[in-house]
């Protein structure tokens, strides 16, 4: 019968037993699949506020620039010429009899 | 790895990194399986100790990042998740088995090796200690650290830790009487 391992045997063959080279290795499908599928939404999250950012700064431009453009009820021209150019005194009277 | 370069592997791995995600894999999932096949072995679900591990992992996914920040022992807060995961599995089976008339055989895959057959031991033991075993070789990890995992005191923890030594010691002198003793112990819990 063989004599009894010490404890610091026992102790230095369960540190070779469960050293990470000696352990069988496991593929993680599952796990790896679920960590891609996640930096897939938060890439489509960040693609999207990205957008939609864009997406408010253009609106924002486009409203800016449409309150800046001069509306046409405003004169375009000051009728301070009555015997003026007759052409100028045609558009006017146009402009007026709409 | 260091300390440092674990906790941010943690942190990329939730934002779902794909490489974060491969490196922590291999470098805890053969550990952290090991841990999971000792606490499933009381049921004969060793084979399932994948799988319960995957469960676990995934959770790190789930998790917040700022919760993720917070964490500042990888190891050990990694093997809290697998034991809850494993006792969450084990419950499930519990009630599928009174379901089955028939349990599912073992996963023999040819001859195991020394290591394999120490390993076997180590699930062999009573599982309080062979928790104990697997956490300090297998995950490394201190006593205080495995008293936190386990909810326990430091003592508690290594006195079941000297306990499943010696009965190691007794499974190696005879190399086919020790599970059938250590299942002995087991089973007359």
């Amino acid at each position: 019968m063989p004599d009894k391992p010490t404890q610091d045997d026992v102790l230095r063959q369960l540190e070779c037993a469960y050293e990470p080279g000696r352990l069988p290795e496991y593929p993680g499908e599952e796990f790896l699949a679920a960590a891609k599928a996640k930096a897939t939404s938060v890439l489509l999250i960040r693609v999207g506020i990205f957008f939609g950012i864009l997406a408010l700064g253009a609106a924002g431009y486009f409203l800016y620039s449409a309150a800046m453009t001069p509306g046409d009820s405003e004169p375009a021209y000051i009728d301070d010429d009555p015997h003026g150019d007759p052409t100028v005194l045609r558009l006017r009277s146009q402009e007026q009899g709409r | 790895m260091r300390a440092i370069d674990e906790r941010k592997l943690l942190v990329r791995t939730g934002r779902g990194h794909g490489n974060s995600a491969r490196l922590l894999w291999r470098f805890y999932a053969p550990r952290l399986i090991a841990y999971a096949r000792t606490l499933l072995a009381s049921q004969g679900a060793q084979a399932h100790a994948e799988d319960v591990v995957q469960i676990a992992m995934c959770k790190v996914l789930q998790t917040s990042p700022a919760r993720l920040r917070q964490v500042e022992a990888v190891g050990p807060w990694l093997y809290t998740i697998v034991r809850t995961s494993a006792l969450n599995h084990m419950r499930g089976e519990r009630r599928e088995m009174k379901r089955r008339t028939h349990a599912k055989p073992p996963n023999q895959m040819g001859p195991p090796s020394s290591y394999e057959t120490l390993r076997r031991a180590v699930e062999a033991l009573p599982s309080d200690e062979a928790e104990v075993v697997s956490l300090r070789h297998a995950g490394g990890l201190t006593f205080d650290q495995i008293a936190e995992v386990l909810a326990i005191p430091r003592s508690t923890a290594a006195s079941r830790h000297s306990r499943a030594l010696d009965r190691l010691r007794e499974a190696l002198t005879e190399p086919d009487a020790p599970l059938k003793f250590v299942e002995g112990v087991r089973h007359a819990r």
